[in-house]
C-alpha cells in the first residue's frame, strides 16, 4: 500500500530540501542494514553496502515513479546492491586468494553487543552464508522479514510460483544443515 | 513447491484455517514422517525468529547518515583545490623547463673546470705532444689543451701546413695566437659542442 508520508518526503527532497532524505533514511536505515547484514553475513560488509544503498538511493530518488511502495524499491536497490557485491567479493577472494576486507577503517567490528545474541546469530548467517544467494535472499525476504510472496516477487522480479518453490528448497537445506549441527 | 509443502509451511504460518487445518491435524496425527517433517521446518522458524529484533548499537544508525554525508562529492571542498594543485604544478614544470632549455643554449659548461690532474693529463696527452705533462699548471694546462683542441680540430697535416705557411713567416700557431679571447670563446663552445654534446 502507498505510504503517503514517504510520498511526501521523496517530493520534497526532489524539491530541494535535504532533511526529507535524511527523514527517509531514519526511516529505513534499520530495513537497509540489517536485510544487508543477513546477504553478507557480516558487519563490515553490511556496513559497505549500507553505504552504497543510500548514495545510490540519494542518486536515483528522482527516478522513483510512485507505482510502487517506497520501501519494497528501497528493498530492491539494497538486494540488487547486496548481490553485486558478494559477485565482486567472490571474484577478489579468486583473484587474490585471500580473504579481504576492504571495510573502512574506524568501523566497529559489530553493532551486536550482547555476546549470546552474537553468537546466535554467528550461527544463522553461517546457514543463511551456505545458501546459494538467490535463495537466501527470498529466504531472509519471506521468513525474517515477513515480506509476501506478491512483495517479493515485485523487489526480485520473479514468479510466485518460482519465488515458493525457492523458499522451501532453502527451508529444507536450512533444515538439514540444523539437523547435522545438532547430530554433531 | 507442492501442495504439501505448501500445507505445512502455512500450517506454521498460522494461514490454515477451518476445514483445511482440521484436514491436515488429523493427517499429522496419524503420519510419523509429517509429524518429522513439521518439526524440522518448525525449528527452521523458531530458531530464525531470533534474527528479527537484534538489540544493537544506536550510534551506528545515528552516524549512518552524517558519514553518508561525508561521503557525498564535496562541490565546492575537494575540486578548487585539486584546480589549484594541478596549475601549481603545470607552472612549475613549465618554468622549470623553460629555465633549463635557456641555460642549454646560453652556457656551455667548462669542460676541464671539474677535471682532476689525472683526468687533465690524459686529456693533454690525447690532444698535444709538444708540451710535457710535468709542465701542467692549471692555467697552462687550460690554454695548451684548448690550442691542441683548435689544431685537432682544424686537422692540419704536414702538406696543409706547407701549403698555406709556404714562406714560413707564420704557422698554425701564430694564427691561433691572433684569435682573440671572444673569438677563442666561441670556437672553444663550437668544438666542445660538436664533440661532446
Amino acid at each position: 500500500m502507498p505510504d503517503n508520508s514517504d510520498f511526501e518526503l521523496v517530493r520534497k527532497f526532489l524539491d530541494g530540501d535535504e532533511s526529507s532524505f535524511n527523514r527517509l533514511i531514519n526511516k529505513y536505515q534499520q530495513k537497509i542494514y540489517w536485510h544487508a547484514r543477513r546477504m553478507t553475513g557480516s558487519h563490515l560488509d553490511a556496513d559497505e553496502v549500507v553505504q552504497e544503498v543510500l548514495i545510490v538511493l540519494y542518486n536515483k530518488l528522482k527516478d522513483f515513479q510512485f507505482k510502487s511502495s517506497l520501501y519494497t524499491w528501497i528493498y530492491r536497490i539494497t538486494s540488487t546492491r547486496c548481490i553485486n557485491y558478494l559477485n565482486k567479493l567472490k571474484l577478489r577472494k579468486f583473484i587474490y586468494f585471500d580473504d579481504i576486507n576492504s571495510a573502512e577503517i574506524g568501523v566497529k567490528e559489530d553493532i551486536v553487543n550482547d555476546i549470546d545474541i552474537k553468537d546466535k546469530i554467528k550461527k544463522l548467517d553461517q546457514f543463511l552464508q551456505i545458501l546459494p544467494t538467490k535463495q537466501r535472499e527470498i529466504f531472509i525476504l519471506r521468513n525474517i522479514d515477513g515480506l509476501s510472496y506478491e512483495e517479493i516477487a515485485e523487489i526480485t522480479g520473479k514468479s510466485i510460483g518460482g519465488l515458493k518453490s525457492n523458499y522451501f528448497h532453502a527451508i529444507n537445506k536450512i533444515s538439514e544443515m540444523m539437523k547435522n549441527e545438532f547430530e554433531e | 513447491m507442492n501442495s504439501k509443502n505448501d500445507l505445512i509451511l502455512n500450517y506454521i504460518e498460522g494461514k490454515l484455517s477451518g476445514e483445511d487445518k482440521n484436514k491436515f491435524e488429523s493427517e499429522l496425527k496419524n503420519s510419523s514422517s509429517l509429524q518429522k517433517e513439521l518439526a524440522a521446518y518448525r525449528n527452521v522458524y523458531n530458531q530464525f525468529s531470533g534474527y528479527k529484533e537484534i538489540p544493537s548499537d544506536d550510534d551506528y544508525f545515528r552516524n549512518m547518515i552524517p558519514r553518508f554525508r561525508s561521503k557525498l562529492p564535496g562541490k565546492l571542498k575537494r575540486f578548487p583545490l585539486q584546480k589549484v594543485s594541478f596549475a601549481a604544478a603545470a607552472s612549475l614544470i613549465v618554468v622549470m623547463f623553460m629555465f633549463l632549455l635557456l641555460n642549454k643554449t646560453n652556457q656551455t659548461p667548462n669542460l676541464t673546470e671539474n677535471l682532476d690532474e689525472h683526468e687533465l693529463t690524459e686529456l693533454w696527452d690525447k690532444f698535444s705532444s709538444d708540451v710535457s705533462p710535468s709542465e701542467f699548471s692549471s692555467d697552462v694546462a687550460v690554454d695548451s689543451t684548448i690550442n691542441a683542441l683548435y689544431l685537432n680540430e682544424i686537422n692540419i697535416t704536414p702538406e696543409i701546413d706547407a701549403y698555406y705557411f709556404a714562406d714560413r713567416r707564420s704557422d698554425i700557431s701564430t694564427i691561433v695566437k691572433d684569435i682573440n679571447d671572444e673569438e677563442a670563446d666561441n670556437i672553444y663552445k663550437e668544438i666542445i659542442n660538436k664533440k661532446y654534446f
